[in-house]
């Protein structure tokens, strides 16, 4: 098989798909487009949002079944040469694989949390000046509650 | 016939080489698919750290749509807004293709308009929730992630700030010899009201160490919930028993609690607890005026005068003088239930002081949202301008269709974004 990778014939063979009813096909895509952005709202407004995942599942495949149809029609690349693979390939799998670093360390860093880290985390910074007496009775965490360590002034201050 | 490897004979020494291009496309496409590229990366950058805080924040703490005042349909309507948008910029690569420079500018600038209506859109989206004290950042986000004494203190302090402005607005007036028109004068009484019925009760209640901590924690916990609101019908997770907060059915035709509902029966009981104590101290009052008559300010006063509450009444009997205080307490507690019962959306909504609100993983949502939603509207815009030259500059170009060709890949990316976008922070 001879490969003819001149510039003339890429265009020619681009140009191939261009006729005059060429709006049509994208007049298409933009109702599909607009039926996905439709469902999608619908979705989210559905009983499917009972289970939370599926419906993020869903809204995700909608999600990008969009972006399939803008990227392939709208921007042409259904029709272009072999270099889109070039310059889509890598971007993709480096973003699906930034998601995925981030997720053991902190997207799933609270499924080894206690049940007091949750309640208390973060606490704010001490600021003396707005204490009352008593403010911090109720928070087993707070240095004031914690068994003495070492001795300390208790009233000063307070 | 075979071009590619052209060299003519005979010549010898003098080989003529053809240049083969890289790739068969024009450098400004290339250029730009190369941009789009680290733009993906860019993107994938925002949307996955937001992906991993959203999930990783505390279980069903994420705010709700209703919480902070998102309104899903707005953004629907802006993604329908930038699917047009990318349909029309396709007309206008087509027409340029086919040497239409007019249809090519025409649809080129109803690209623009629509995408300003965009910009529009989100601008409108961004005014609501600065008007709601969602900000991005504190010192001006009036957001608070929990119901501790911090918030009750803040909650008094904005309440102080305000009430001083007023005064100090007074004192002008009066030194003109005016008075406050009525609605400051209102407003005024509001913020007293509030400070001594709402924030320093709450405050007291859960400093008092002879409750419980469930009861104290739910002291702040309310003062929290009457500022904020109630969230929608059919509530979400992170909100406890449902009976103790009105509901939008329990609202009745004058925007008021409706009699009868669980919520009225809660307050109509907190009102006779509230009453029955008032009426104890009132005898222990006249108990004590009669052993030692003293001066002091005349019981009918239903509303405290303002200002320090242990100040209000000088008797020289000290524990007439705290009996005074809490009579002065309760009484404002009894007032400020009252104007619970006419505010059932929440106090931030019905009387806009902006006081500080309760909504947990508020500011990480905000933090997340506004970066976003900001980081996206700043490539709209750059998206505009780009536009903008264009129309500028097409009507003296011979072939328009590459800086078209161009513009509309740049164009699809942006909408691209909103597309992966809209769904992660409106639907989910």
């Amino acid at each position: 098989m001879s490969e003819e990778n001149t510039t003339d014939l890429a265009h020619e063979d681009a140009d191939a798909h261009h006729d005059h009813g060429g709006i049509v096909k994208y007049l298409v895509v933009f109702l599909i487009l607009f039926g996905l952005t439709a469902l999608s709202f619908g979705i989210a407004n559905s009983k499917i949002m009972n289970t939370p995942s599926i419906g993020w599942a869903a809204m995700m495949a909608v999600s990008c079944a969009k972006a399939m149809l803008v990227i392939l029609f709208f921007m042409h690349l259904l029709w272009e040469a072999n270099w889109k693979y070039v310059l889509t390939i890598p971007a993709s799998i480096m973003s699906v694989f930034m998601v995925l670093m981030l997720v053991p360390d902190i997207g799933l860093r609270t499924n080894r949390y206690s049940e007091e880290r949750w309640q208390h985390a973060p606490e704010p910074l001490q600021v003396e000046d707005t204490h009352h007496e008593g403010a911090h009775d109720d928070d087993p965490h707070h240095p004031h509650n914690q068994p003495e360590a070492e001795p300390h002034d208790s009233d000063a201050g307070h | 016939m075979d071009h590619a490897n052209t060299h003519t004979h005979g010549d010898h020494g003098h080989i003529k080489l053809e240049y083969q291009p890289a790739l068969p496309i024009p450098n400004g496409k290339l250029f730009l698919w190369l941009f789009l590229s680290t733009e993906i990366m860019f993107f994938a950058a925002l949307i996955g750290t937001y992906i991993v805080i959203r999930w990783g924040a505390p279980t069903d703490s994420w705010p709700a749509p209703e919480d902070v005042h998102l309104v899903e349909f707005w953004g629907a309507f802006n993604t329908f807004v930038l699917i047009c948008s990318s349909f029309t910029i396709v007309l206008a690569l087509e027409a340029a293709k086919k040497h239409k420079t007019g249809a090519a500018e025409f649809w080129l600038f109803i690209t623009l308009a629509l995408g300003t209506l965009f910009l529009g859109i989100k601008a409108y989206e961004y005014s609501s929730k600065f008007q709601h004290g969602i900000y991005p950042q504190k010192p001006h986000s009036l957001i608070y992630e929990k119901a501790d004494l911090y918030y009750a203190a803040a909650v008094r302090t904005r309440l102080d700030q305000l009430a001083t402005d007023l005064e100090n607005k007074q004192e002008k007036n009066r030194e003109d010899g005016d008075e406050l028109n009525e609605h400051d004068q209102e407003r005024l009484e509001l913020c007293r009201l509030l400070r001594t019925g709402a924030a320093v009760w709450a405050e007291k209640v859960a400093t008092n160490t002879s409750y419980d901590p469930e009861r104290r924690q739910e002291a702040i916990d309310e003062l929290a919930f009457h500022i904020r609101g109630p969230v929608g019908h059919g509530g979400s997770e992170h909100h406890d028993s449902g009976e103790h907060r009105p509901v939008e059915h329990d609202v009745d035709g004058h925007g008021h609690v409706e009699r009868g509902s669980p919520y009225a029966k809660l307050l109509s009981h907190q009102e006779s607890q509230l009453l029955t104590e008032r009426d104890h101290l009132k005898k222990k009052q006249q108990s004590l005026e009669v052993a030692a008559p003293v001066e002091s300010d005349p019981p009918d006063a239903d509303l405290p005068a303002g200002g320090e509450e242990d100040a209000a009444v000088a008797s020289g009997n000290p524990e007439l003088d705290q009996l005074n205080a809490q009579l002065l307490q309760v009484e404002s507690r009894l007032a400020v239930i009252g104007l619970f019962r006419k505010t059932p959306h929440g106090i931030n909504e019905t009387h806009h002081l902006k006081l500080p609100v309760v909504i947990p993983s508020g500011n990480m949502w905000a933090n997340t949202y506004f970066l976003m939603t900001g980081f996206h509207a700043i490539h709209v815009l750059a998206g505009l301008v780009v536009m903008v030259v264009g129309l500028l500059v097409i009507p003296r170009m011979a072939d328009c269709s590459n800086f078209m060709e161009c513009t509309g890949l740049y164009w699809h990316f942006v909408d691209l974004v909103w597309i992966f976008l809209f769904p992660l922070l409106y639907l989910f």
